[in-house]
């Protein structure tokens, strides 16, 4: 922070003159990606055949940063290459790219914001995003707001930026999200909730000081966290005060929000326009693949501002053919919309592509069928093979005949025989012992104990049935499908039911998410009043007047997103029935606390 | 290439993110910078003969084009400051022949009787001495021509700045008393030719709200604020009063070479109304968006999709996965439907855009 100058104006200056610093974290710290991570970092996946590094880039150039620090944890030599040889670090664009290697003791985001914070590299006001960003935001208005208010507010540390997408939209995490408690005026974030999809969570608590506080309050589930944060320069020294924060959102937001000696503030930035979302997951994998070929990301389209830096031609029904005739298609074949295709890639007779992309320098064999399928560079798929809902590495040979069922992870330089058949949701990679050369440098220092002993567990679980059929002269390996032994000891959200929805293609239409019975008060809220119970049945009442179903509730007056004209006799505020109930899921609340 | 590239490159780069972002937009946004651009580079390029500085001056046109092929008049500005330079070079090297010879063109012709303001400062460029390649002093062919290229790039630039102008100054002439005129989306060109025409006539202005931009909100606001009377009407009943329109005016994105263009969406639809009706249409449009290329890959136009937020909002979580949305920027009017282009060197049917194209541009730039 500059020196506080009496004059305002030269302030202002010195502020506008302040280089726009943003710092990425570039691991996703854990495993949803396996095996196609196992090889390369997440951001290194290539989503569109651009990778999810450049779609980070490209989000925040778009946003006049000058100076991004890279956090990168697994493999940082191939994080630093691809830096290196990217269009990025070229002089002209002004754009200072710093690729920080933290310890591999780094497990959670917390450890890396205490790295950056022990590095003493931010200066100033900066914007925090994951390393796997899609976003046409303008992040440079967030800034701006959130500068704003800092400067009248010396305790918001942060702005978060949400994005209104209803609850069902495919690309909001059904696994992981969230009810934000907003003030409708300020938009401070008041509270904020985290939701595992599985156990299906039922009710949000919500402190009542709140209420007392705040004469108009939203409370909303229909948020989808962008991942976008901008911190002010504390934000890193609060977690190096805090040890135990690892999550950004579920121990950092929430501990700041109920810390009764933090007095901090948090708000948010609903985002309007523009679009933003994160890849957290093979489900997020496609439905955010989706939304950029629905363009839904414009201009950030494979046709205008590729951030790979190919071209492709857009053709009618959303269909990305890569340009300059390199691409061979044949007379029969049936290419149906939303689907990229890229440079050199063939496609032979009476091939099928629906809703799919196909990386460069692929060869598609004659009677192929594709749905859904997320395919990489350099991969031949034998003739004859139907491919659904999944995501197949880079280098990988499929088998003539093959079959991939929904949801199958197939990793980089895997080769199926003919006649392979691989079961829903199964994920094969590379056995060990067969690796070539290039895989020595790959495996001598990345996290080997988890990946070993996961593999193990593969080897283990070939004992049981297996339903996949690899082929003759298969050089793959099935991991093991169902929870882990250890599922219970691991983390809520990275549990093996709540991971299945996040996977690609998953419906999970068999877990009992709207299930009355499990209704259960886990994880109660430390601030949740002993009288909640009341209030909770007391709002039942109110909303079973309205709501037929009965039961998600539907509670309040009409839901207007605009505001209603504040309360006139707000004097005497008691605080009565107030600390809330259950969530109705596509709902937005607008109380107003009369007295 | 004894070429100095590192202050302009930085120049183009930025323009090329820019306009890779649509952050420049519009059609004679994007011409004025590329104006402005390549002043930076021509000012800055060494060069020692004209070859040289065509080159370069296509190499960074088509870094630009490439960079966003659907802004054309980007393409459009290149071409013809390359047209321009051919020519000042070209009369530079031809200093004692006469070169008051004049070219047989179709604007001429239209413009016969009308002093073309442009081409009448005469360059006193009698005394200059150009010498390609000397080797003695590499630099005295750029030193001596560049002053002149300056002066045709402020002449392009000129062009630009004064084009609503030019186009307007006739308006009296095309639209008479009590007359109802049709217009689509907000346009500059179309809003000041209106304007221009209220100074002396009385007439009344439809404006079609074009959704799903709704521009026609803020053209209708911004003309009865000069004292136009107008009305703002829905899309959907642009047919049902074209019986009472005695005029449909419209703006272009770009004129194709086939006399056909490219402009906002729901062009199409008023221009087919209007051949119903037998309305006339009239388009409105600077010289800068005539582009020597043809509408070969969309029946109906779309050259650009932008985003499906603005017809179906991304909270409606459960349509986005089953509704593929479509949202095109821009219509294409085949010339059959257009009777004539009001442009700032004179008015012209379809027909003869092929020829105007054949004037403005050199021949071997359409590939640039």
């Amino acid at each position: 922070m500059p020196p506080k100058n009496s004059s305002g104006k030269e302030k202002d200056l010195g502020e506008e003159d302040e280089v726009l610093q943003a710092v990425i974290l570039a691991d996703s710290f854990n495993k949803r990606f396996k095996p196609l991570t196992s090889g390369k970092p997440r951001c290194l996946l290539s989503v569109c055949n651009a990778t999810l590094l450049d779609w980070t880039f490209e989000s925040l150039a778009l946003a006049g940063v000058q100076e991004i620090f890279v956090v990168c944890r697994s493999y940082p030599e191939l994080v630093k290459a691809a830096i290196r040889d990217s269009k990025w670090s070229k002089p002209s664009l002004g754009l200072k790219i710093v690729p920080i290697i933290t310890s591999k003791e780094t497990f959670t985001p917390g450890d890396a914001m205490r790295d950056i914070y022990t590095r003493g590299i931010i200066t100033s006001d900066f914007v925090l995003v994951m390393g796997d960003l899609v976003s046409n935001i303008r992040i440079d208005e967030v800034v701006r707001v959130h500068k704003e208010r800092r400067r009248t507010n010396k305790d918001a540390i942060m702005t978060m930026v949400v994005k209104p997408s209803g609850v069902t939209h495919r690309t909001r995490s059904k696994g992981e999200s969230a009810v934000f408690v907003l003030d409708a005026e300020t938009s401070e974030c008041l509270h904020y909730e985290h939701v595992t999809g599985y156990p299906p969570k039922k009710t949000a608590r919500i402190p009542r000081e709140i209420f007392a506080e705040h004469p108009e309050v939203e409370i909303r589930n229909d948020l989808m966290d962008c991942g976008i944060d901008v911190c002010s320069v504390e934000v890193p020294s609060l977690f190096q005060d805090n040890f135990d924060y690892g999550d950004i959102r579920r121990d950092f937001v929430h501990g700041v929000l109920t810390s009764d000696l933090l007095m901090k503030q948090i708000h948010c930035y609903v985002a309007r326009e523009g679009y933003a979302a994160r890849v957290a997951d093979t489900r997020s994998y496609d439905s955010v693949s989706k939304d950029i070929l629905a363009r839904w990301t414009f201009p950030l389209v494979p046709d205008d501002n590729h951030p790979g830096g190919h071209s492709y031609e857009h053709l009618r029904g959303n269909k990305y053919i890569a340009k300059g005739n390199s691409v061979v298609l044949s007379r029969t074949c049936k290419i149906s919309s939303n689907t990229l295709i890229g440079a050199n890639t063939s496609i032979a007779d009476n091939a099928n592509i629906q809703a799919s992309v196909i990386g460069q320098r692929c060869t598609i064999a004659p009677n192929v069928t594709l749905r859904n399928a997320y395919i990489f560079d350099d991969t031949h798929i034998g003739a004859g093979s139907v491919i659904d809902h999944s995501i197949i590495g880079s280098n990988v040979k499929v088998g003539e005949s093959s079959t991939i069922a929904r949801g199958c992870l197939v990793g980089d330089g895997v080769v199926l025989g003919k006649q392979a058949r691989l079961g829903e949701f199964d994920r094969v990679s590379r056995r060990k012992g067969e690796d070539e050369e290039d895989d020595e440098e790959d495996e001598d220092e990345e996290d080997e104990e988890s990946e070993d002993s996961e593999l193990e567990e593969a080897d283990e679980s070939r004992q049981g049935p297996i339903t996949a059929i690899l082929g003759e002269g298969s050089n793959a390996i099935v991991w093991p499908k169902g929870p882990r032994g250890d599922d219970e000891d691991l983390d809520e959200v990275e549990r093996f039911n709540n991971l299945r929805l996040m996977r690609i293609g998953d419906p999970a239409t068999d877990l009992p998410l709207h299930n009355e019975g499990t209704d259960s008060d886990e994880d109660s809220d430390t601030e949740s009043d002993s009288d909640s119970d009341d209030d909770l049945h007391a709002l039942s009442r109110i909303s079973s007047t309205t709501s037929a179903s009965g039961t998600d509730i539907a509670p309040p007056p009409p839901s207007t997103p605009s505001k209603p004209p504040p309360p006139t006799t707000n004097s005497k505020r008691k605080s009565p029935n107030h600390s809330i109930g259950r969530l109705r899921r596509d709902i937005v609340w607008t109380m107003r606390l009369w007295s | 290439m004894a070429v100095d590239l590192h202050g302009s490159q930085k120049a183009v780069e930025t323009l090329v993110s820019k306009l890779r972002r649509r952050q420049v937009v519009g059609s004679r946004e994007a011409a004025l910078e590329t104006v402005l651009v390549l002043r930076q580079v021509v000012s800055k390029a060494r060069f020692s003969n004209i070859d040289q500085l065509v080159s370069l001056i296509r190499s960074v046109g088509k870094r630009l084009v490439e960079a966003q092929p659907k802004e054309h008049s980007v393409g459009n500005t290149v071409r013809k400051l390359l047209h321009h330079i051919r020519e000042e070079y070209n009369t530079a090297m031809k200093a004692n022949a006469s070169t008051s010879k004049t070219v047989y063109s179709i604007s001429n012709f239209v413009l016969q009787g009308q002093p073309r303001s442009q081409n009448t400062a005469a360059k006193s460029e009698g005394t200059l001495v150009l010498k390609e390649d000397d080797p003695d002093d590499p630099d005295s062919f750029a030193r001596v021509l560049k002053p002149v290229l300056m002066e045709a790039i402020q002449d392009v630039l000129d062009e630009l700045e004064t084009v609503y102008d030019n186009i307007s100054k006739n308006a009296k002439d095309h639209i008479h008393s009590d007359e109802i005129i049709l217009t689509i989306g907000h346009s500059k060109t179309v809003e000041s030719f209106l304007k221009t025409a209220a100074h002396n006539r009385s007439f009344t202005v439809i404006v079609a709200e074009t959704g799903p931009s709704y521009n026609g909100h803020e053209m209708a606001r911004s003309l009865s604020a000069s004292g136009i009377s107008s009305f703002l009407v829905p899309d959907s009943s642009i047919y049902a009063i074209m019986s009472r329109v005695n005029k449909v005016i419209l703006s272009a994105h770009a004129i194709l070479a086939n006399g056909g263009m490219f402009s906002i969406t729901g062009s199409l639809l008023a221009a087919n109304a209007a051949r119903v009706h037998s309305t006339p249409v009239v388009v409105c449009a600077g010289q800068f968006k005539l582009t020597p290329l043809w509408n070969l890959y969309h029946d109906f136009g779309a050259l650009d999709f932008a985003d499906p937020s603005a017809v179906l909002g991304f909270e409606e979580g459960n349509l986005v996965d089953k509704v593929d949305v479509l949202n095109p920027y821009y219509d294409y009017v085949g010339p059959e439907l257009i009777d004539v282009y009001i442009t700032n060197d004179g008015d012209h049917p379809p027909s003869s855009v092929y020829r105007l194209i054949k004037e403005t541009y050199d021949d071997d730039d359409h590939e640039l």
